[in-house]
């Protein structure tokens, strides 16, 4: 396992929620990750937002890891989530919020 | 960039039986919605079927005609 998968790891361990993206939290260049950063905004639990774009290496890890081409990517308690199209869709379903609970020990 | 009905042609290529609905999200032609509707969805869950559609885009992504896609996708009712 190389030295940048082992620093994913850690970081998707240490946050309960992380976004990697393209920006940061406070100045995202993309609109999907503005995107994405609302809509956790709405929940009120913290999260962490990691920027892609100054790392390349770390995005491809990260591709190859999730088998997923796009950014960003969601990491909610460790587990993979896509996108907000995969969350919008969750959350249509009422699955979100409980995700969320469980992750913080709300429930 | 990439135009329309190009981009439905991808996805109809890997999906035969899709219904496409493709938009311009921001007029300029690289930024789609997309709406794909195909009974091969069927007991997928979301990822998987999301995954399915991007694996029709791929080449299009990484050759830079396509910068984002928004995917929505159902099963016929």
């Amino acid at each position: 396992m190389s030295a940048i998968e082992d620093e994913i790891k850690s970081e998707i361990a240490e946050h309960k929620i992380i976004i990697y993206g393209k920006g940061t939290k406070s100045a995202p260049q993309c609109g999907f990750t503005v995107e994405t950063i609302q809509f956790f905004n709405k929940y009120g639990y913290p999260f962490e937002v990691v920027n892609c774009l100054e790392n390349n290496q770390k995005r491809e890890a990260l591709s190859q890891m999730t088998n997923w081409p796009t950014l960003p990517k969601v990491f909610i308690n460790g587990d993979f989530y896509g996108d907000t199209d995969i969350l919008d869709e969750m959350e249509t379903k009422g699955e979100v919020e409980p995700l969320l609970k469980k992750a913080f020990g709300d429930a | 960039m990439i135009r329309i009905p190009d981009l439905i042609e991808l996805v109809q290529a890997k999906i035969p039986d899709a219904e496409v609905n493709a938009m311009d999200k921001t007029g300029m032609s690289d930024h789609f919605i997309i709406h794909v509707v195909s009974k091969e969805f069927e007991g997928k869950n979301v990822m998987e079927r999301h995954r399915m559609v991007q694996g029709c885009l791929t080449d299009a992504m990484k050759d830079g005609r396509i910068h984002a896609a928004e995917i929505k996708t159902e099963v016929p009712a």
